[in-house]
């Protein structure tokens, strides 16, 4: 019977569970396939650095091939997935090749959600996910002109400051606040000031009707009270949806993303899944959850490859904690609030946008916010972990 | 080009070229260096390239409030030669810099 480990996806997931197999001692082959042709690249600078410029594709690589090579892990780039036999326990790839496993990661990702409004399939229409969806950005807001951003995530706020340094902007977002479901008030709301003060206008309890063209390019956005703001060019970030459909065609349990158990083992004993496409139980939700963020790819990563090499039982239990650079504000997010938690600002500095806020469920810290305040955030990470390991070990006894 | 010698816990070493600008951080990644992580790709916000600073030919930046406040929660203890690694950048910072791992990054 073959020992392969087979890696399905190379980004920040896939590339960091191969390199910690080897890294914690797996000897045996490790295969890794990645759809893009691209050596694996880190997603988070495509709305940051590298849109802006001061970073090239060089500084997005999440590692070199000759670092791969060393490694003696087998990379099958630019090639897709077309079968998962379990019974035989083969992947099939488009390249005809197969590849025989005795345990499969699959870190597939997440991609983005599709807006369902008519118009969408109109040129002109842009999402980040790809570099070559920055590079088609990049292009494009130096022709200056009006950009229309569709929903107020963390995302399309990145680009949208971006976007302002060449042109004007408007984000519509549905909700009556900007990042409202991941953030306080205070901080959301403090957010909101610095795009005004970048020359973004931001718009809040917006729906939109439709997108309009002009020969099949974007014109304008309709709103549902039938206004229309007249667009160069319309970005689109609505939240995004796991990549399950393999692992939903190979049989496995998925909704909404790939079940795993706490070991981050799906409903088939040989395959795990991990990073975006991954939904397990989280002892800092009270339930089951898919998160999107580097912090969980890595640390999914980390300990997969523990249960893999070193038969670890350890449930998966890692410390949320989330960045984004929004303008020139540092955001960081220790933990993990619900929208219905508690928040106490505790540093609220108006001349630096330095900010720390609490939040707290019955009484309990369970995350904290800050803006420039990247000290406090790493205090934070450290309290949190400590209390949820109390937690843990009072559960137990 | 600048020369980078990396110091593992267990004493081993392995020197790398870095070409100008490419931080301590960056060049350990691209050379699957273990032992850095550099999970926030070099922003100072996650405190995972962790190094000590064990000799160096050139002059390094000065330690920022940033840094100084990220390095006291390293997960490895702070020592009086800590530094983040992707705050040091080849040739405009250092010639040569060796520097050793911690156990630990996360």
């Amino acid at each position: 019977m073959t020992t392969n480990v087979v890696i399905i996806g190379a980004g920040q997931a896939g590339v960091t569970a191969a390199l910690s197999l080897r890294d914690q001692g797996w000897d045996q082959e490790i295969h890794i396939i990645g759809a893009e042709g691209h050596v694996p690249y880190q997603r988070p600078p495509l709305s940051k650095g590298y849109l802006a410029g001061t970073e090239d594709i060089s500084d997005l690589a999440l590692c070199s091939t000759a670092a791969l090579g060393n490694q003696q892990i087998t990379t099958h780039f630019g090639v897709a997935v077309t079968q998962l036999h379990r019974e035989q326990k083969v992947v099939v790839l488009d390249n005809g090749k197969r590849l025989q496993y005795r345990w499969l990661i699959i870190a597939t990702g997440s991609e983005p959600r599709d807006l369902m409004v008519p118009g969408k399939e109109l040129s002109g229409l842009h999402s980040v996910r790809t570099v070559e969806d920055a590079d088609a950005l990049r292009e494009c807001f130096t022709n200056g002109g009006h950009t229309v951003f569709i929903g107020g995530g963390f995302l399309n706020l990145e680009v949208a400051a971006e976007a302002a340094r060449h042109g004007s902007v408007t984000v519509l977002e549905v909700a009556p606040q900007i990042l409202g479901r991941v953030l306080s008030r205070p901080a959301a709301e403090a957010l909101a000031k610095h795009h005004q003060q970048l020359g973004v206008d931001i718009r809040c309890g917006t729906s939109i009707r439709a997108i309009l063209g002009e020969n099949n390019k974007v014109a304008a956005v309709e709103l549902e009270d039938g206004e229309r703001i007249a667009a160069a060019r319309v970005v689109v970030s609505v939240g995004a949806t796991a990549r399950d459909e393999l692992a939903a065609q190979a049989g496995l349990v998925t909704d909404a993303g790939i079940i795993v158990d706490e070991q981050l083992r799906t409903s088939d004993d040989s395959i795990f899944a991990i990073g975006d496409c991954a939904v397990f139980p989280s002892v800092y939700a009270d339930s089951t959850m898919r998160v999107e963020s580097v912090q969980n790819a890595t640390d999914q990563a980390r300990h997969v490859a523990s249960v893999i090499t070193k038969g670890s039982l350890e449930d998966y239990q890692a410390l949320p904690w989330f960045w984004s650079i929004q303008g020139t504000q540092r955001v960081q997010i220790a933990g993990l609030a619900l929208p219905d938690d508690d928040t106490r600002v505790v540093q609220h500095d108006e001349a630096t946008g330095k900010l720390v806020v609490e939040r707290l469920r019955d009484d309990r810290l369970v995350a904290v916010e800050t803006i420039n305040a990247p000290g406090p955030h790493m205090k934070a990470r450290k309290t949190l972990a400590a209390s949820v390991t109390h937690l843990a070990s009072q559960v137990a006894s | 080009m600048s020369k980078i010698t990396f110091v593992h816990p267990d004493a081993t070493e392995e020197t790398v070229e870095a070409p100008a600008n490419q931080s301590v951080m960056r060049t350990a990644i691209l050379n699957s260096v273990s032992g850095i992580v550099g999970e926030c790709g070099g922003q100072a916000m996650c405190a995972t390239c962790h190094v000590y600073v064990e000799d160096v030919e050139g002059e390094l930046p000065e330690i920022s409030e940033d840094e100084e406040e990220m390095l006291e929660c390293t997960a490895d203890e702070q020592l009086p030669n800590s530094r983040l690694g992707c705050q040091l950048s080849a040739e405009t910072h250092f010639n040569q810099i060796t520097v050793r791992l911690p156990e630990s990054q996360v």
